[in-house]
């Protein structure tokens, strides 16, 4: 995990692909997200925007059915797809959610796992064989969850750590999800930040949301991020340094010109909250990579 | 710690199994949303969910177990629309919906593949829309044309060199890898791409020849005659163009004379152009037998 990219990125996703691929976003972002399930077993325009697009940023890689929390064994022929996918599309770690997205059949969504000790054990091994297939290191990320399964042995921060620490792993933190659950579940999302181990923290991503009824927020990655969530985002960054941080929009995505608005904006503040850690820690400015 | 490549769910922890089992039967399983209002705790029962932990899942209520179910089902009928924007249209809301219901909760998807969902829901369907009166016999064959325009637009292969060989007879040929040949027994492809229209296809045995256009990656239908559809189906399978023309004149109920030669190479010609059609095999990756 020596050499990665910090700063602000964003996903390739289809809608703005093309003029990425065109030079658009050039020096604007420090890197590209990729979810290889847009591309695995498939050719065509998307496979060739996505080669000279990764001669362009870095990319970092993050799945999204990996069903970390299933109770099945994993899918062979999709991890041998996967690994092909990542030796083609280097990235330094992968990432996947801490969620269920199959029991039998798939869900193309991310579901909540029961915070109980027998699901962490479960996951952290999980975590572990995909690592040792894809021979590379995983993160894993906080999921936005609605409902909580079963009989809560454990909180989510603790439900984590202990993922964290028998998996021996790196975690993508959410801090919109962190945000959203905060809201839905009502608890103070500071507090949860507390304690996080941020010491595993190797990647952050950021999100908008919107609301699904009047008591429940629901994250979409369809709106414009709030206020709240860039502040957590630089509480976070205070504490950690330089990380990448990914702005994600999947719905209602605006121009490209208008999303790399918000990573300046986004950028802005991170630049402050990296500021502060500097000053706090006395550490030298380091150089943030621009594509 | 234990070895991750031994531990799996047989060793998990049976409440937690049989709460991930109801969570997701209350997302799969048809017309359930009445029973999760009015018998939350009979659904969690029949299950196998009690005691603590039913009690705990009964005070959380039904509302986002509900939210749960309508988000999942609701992005892949959402994902059904965008890639078969027109067999859905056709099918009509009410009878989609009943189809969508009994696809996921009897089938349910199998692939991580978003885009491939599509093609389960066809194939899961087929039958019930050939043995349903509602449904128009013409909309399998429509399904199937959305789902060819799918496959070749992000078909792996494509632009695949030249061989350089000129096409010979005792030649098997190498087409393009995008390239693909579909029989309809309507002509859907001459349908508007209109998401409101509602006209309806002749009922004429079609065959098309697909493929993605190697500059502008758009994906273009030839229709094909039926002795070209013969003729195409073999070199597309393997066999040289001697044994196509022949087993494809043969299938076609045409006579192997110059006329049908002189239409061949004429197609053989264009298909070359387009960058389909990409010249002889050579040896090595010929079918036919090495020459002694």
């Amino acid at each position: 995990m020596d050499s990665h990219p910090t700063g602000i990125g964003l996903g390739l996703r289809s809608a703005i692909i093309a003029e990425i691929d065109a030079g658009e976003a050039d020096g604007a972002l420090a890197f590209v997200e990729v979810s290889p399930e847009n591309y695995l077993w498939r050719g065509g325009l998307a496979l060739d925007q996505l080669a000279r697009i990764r001669e362009r940023f870095p990319l970092l890689g993050h799945g999204l059915t990996m069903n970390l929390g299933g109770l099945g064994p994993f899918d062979d022929r999709f991890f041998a797809e996967l690994k092909d996918f990542l030796d083609r599309h280097p990235t330094p770690w992968y990432s996947d959610h801490l969620c269920l997205c199959n029991n039998g059949a798939e869900f193309h969504d991310l579901l909540p796992v029961p915070f109980t000790r027998s699901t962490a054990k479960r996951i952290a091994a999980r975590i572990r064989e995909a690592s040792d297939r894809l021979e590379r290191p995983m993160l894993v990320e906080n999921v936005s969850y609605y409902l909580a399964l079963g009989e809560v042995e454990m909180d989510e921060p603790e439900f984590i750590a202990e993922i964290l620490e028998q998996a021996d792993c790196g975690l993508l933190l959410d801090v919109n999800n962190a945000f959203v659950n905060a809201q839905n579940h009502g608890f103070d999302p500071y507090a949860w930040l507390e304690r996080i181990p941020l010491e595993r923290v190797r990647q952050l991503h950021v999100a908008g949301h919107e609301s699904w009824d009047e008591q429940t927020l629901i994250d979409t990655h369809g709106a414009d991020v709030r206020d709240e969530v860039y502040a957590m985002m630089a509480w976070v960054i205070e504490r950690t340094g330089p990380l990448p941080v990914l702005l994600e929009r999947d719905n209602h995505i605006p121009p490209l010109a208008e999303l790399l608005g918000e990573v300046r904006k986004l950028d802005e503040v991170y630049q402050q909250a990296l500021g502060r850690w500097r000053r706090g820690t006395g550490a030298v400015p380091l150089e943030v990579l621009h594509g | 710690m234990d070895d991750p490549r031994e531990l799996h769910a047989s060793e998990g922890d049976a409440k937690d199994i049989l709460i991930i089992n109801a969570f997701t039967s209350a997302i799969r399983e048809r017309g359930i949303d009445k029973t999760l209002e009015t018998d939350l705790a009979g659904f969690y029962r029949a299950h196998g969910v009690v005691g603590e932990t039913l009690e705990q899942m009964l005070e959380r209520g039904p509302r986002r177990l509900r939210m749960y179910r309508q988000m999942v089902q609701g992005r892949l009928r959402r994902v059904l629309r965008e890639l078969l924007p027109r067999t859905v249209a056709r099918l009509g809301k009410k009878r989609f919906l009943a189809d969508f219901a009994d696809f996921f909760d009897d089938a349910g998807s199998h692939t991580v593949i978003l885009r491939q969902v599509a093609g389960e829901f066809t194939r899961f369907c087929e039958r019930r829309w050939a043995e349903a009166e509602a449904v128009p016999d013409f909309l399998s064959d429509l399904a199937k044309h959305e789902l060819l325009s799918l496959e070749v637009r992000n078909s792996v292969g494509g632009r695949e060199p030249a061989t350089g060989l000129p096409l010979a007879l005792d030649r098997p040929l190498r087409f393009d890898g995008t390239t693909r040949l579909r029989r309809y027994g309507y002509a859907v492809h001459s349908l508007p791409l209109d998401v409101d229209d509602r006209s309806e296809p002749e009922a004429t045995p079609s065959a098309l020849l697909a493929y993605r256009d190697r500059e502008k990656y758009t994906v273009r239908f030839i229709a094909l005659t039926p002795r070209a559809t013969e003729v195409i189906e073999r070199l597309l399978s393997g066999s040289t163009v001697v044994a196509a023309l022949q087993q494809g004149a043969a299938a076609a109920g045409e006579t192997l004379d110059d006329e049908l030669l002189a239409g061949m190479t004429h197609l053989f010609a264009d298909l070359s152009e387009r960058g389909v059609l990409l010249g002889a095999l050579p040896d090595a990756l010929s079918d036919a037998p090495p020459e002694a």
